[in-house]
């Protein structure tokens, strides 16, 4: 039996759909423009493509002490964000960075970078999250075995309360146990033990 | 420290982080800490690679390869480690299909290039060591000054054996 030929054509076109599917274009797009900026030392297109609204969401992650409260602490850090870029950037040209896109998914990017000199090179890669709109909102480095909002809510420390800052580092604050058992924990890295 | 922290992984990671800028015996605890509280986890399986190397565990080492390339894919660099892995199990054979992988992948990965080049010495495997040498020439298009890389001591056995000998003196004689 013969196949008519416009379910030929569906078919066809069936099969250029899920192949752009599976191409996943956010992600890819984005990937291939985090490495062309890593590896130009392109700091400002680097910095373009960070959302730090979305990065400063991610810092707090789901800590909402009210949404007053919330606001202003997302203002502040999204403002302390908006120039992430340019140091991140930095760091890598300082490390002599050179990145390859993995893999890429609809919001997602795997990428590696690759620092240090010829016969001494360190390796690592860091999973994007891609946004809609095709900027990154966060990203995990498997190096540091760590997301980079988890980071940056250690430096958050200076621009919220303990007791949120708390909640954002450890998942809870929800008693005066928890917090003075962290207040010990946060006297004893102070003093070094 | 509270238990209830120390068991937490922001600790955990945050303190192998830290204990990087502490030197290597500070890191080597912290990343053993981390092994013990949180060893399964599988996003944590690539910066395990290094501990257990450091701790001289290859079979672990090659566990921890493997989970990590479920997560992050089967690459050059994955490939590379499975061959350092191996020349610490002594699986020569093994290792030298593991950085071939990795070189079939990415011809001039530095990585692979190089832990072959390890793979003929710790194998005292000197015709190894010289063709993995050319292959670093070949990848990199910089010649390799012979005389002077068989001064390190990593050298002193294979100066000795005759297939680098006869590169030594063929490189010296086209110099000349």
């Amino acid at each position: 039996m013969r196949i008519p030929a416009v379910v030929v054509y569906g078919l066809l076109l069936l099969c250029a759909a899920t192949a752009h599917a599976l191409e996943k274009p956010i992600g890819a797009d984005t990937g291939k423009r985090f490495v062309a900026a890593i590896n130009t030392a392109d700091a400002a297109a680097f910095n373009d493509m960070l959302d730090a609204d979305a990065i400063a969401a991610h810092v707090l992650g789901g800590i909402a002490p009210d949404a007053l409260e919330r606001t202003g602490f997302q203002n502040v850090l999204s403002s302390k964000y908006s120039m992430l870029g340019w140091s991140l950037s930095g760091q890598f040209t300082a490390g002599k960075a050179r990145a390859k896109l993995v893999s890429a998914t609809d919001g997602e990017a795997l990428v590696r970078v690759t620092m240090g000199e010829p016969g001494d090179l360190a390796h690592s890669y860091m999973r994007l999250k891609v946004g809609a709109s095709g900027k990154i909102e966060d990203w995990y480095d498997y190096a540091l075995a760590m997301s980079m909002s988890e980071q940056l809510r250690f430096s958050a420390a200076s621009e919220i309360p303990f007791t949120t800052l708390v909640a954002m580092l450890f998942g809870r604050s929800d008693d005066a146990a928890t917090v003075a058992k962290f207040k010990s924990f946060a006297t004893h890295v102070v003093q070094g033990n | 420290m509270p238990d209830e922290v120390k068991a937490s992984r922001a600790y955990a990671t945050l303190s192998v982080v830290l204990s990087r800028q502490l030197g290597t015996d500070a890191y080597r605890e912290t990343l053993n800490a981390l092994v013990k509280s949180h060893g399964e986890d599988k996003e944590l399986q690539f910066i395990l690679i290094d501990h257990y190397f450091m701790a001289e565990q290859y079979e672990k080492a090659l566990a921890a390869i493997a989970a990590a390339e479920q997560e992050l894919g089967a690459d050059e660099v994955m490939s590379a480690q499975r061959c350092a892995a191996l020349i610490g199990m002594q699986s020569y054979q093994d290792a030298l299909v593991a950085c071939d992988r990795a070189l079939a992948i990415d011809p001039t990965f530095d990585t692979a290039l190089w832990t072959r080049v390890r793979l003929g010495l710790t194998s005292k495997d000197a015709e190894l060591v010289v063709a993995s040498l050319e292959r670093v020439e070949e990848a990199t298009g910089t010649p390799i000054d012979y005389d002077e890389l068989s001064q390190g001591e990593a050298y002193a056995w294979v100066r000795e054996q005759e297939p680098f000998k006869e590169k030594l003196r063929a490189t010296l004689n086209s110099a000349q």
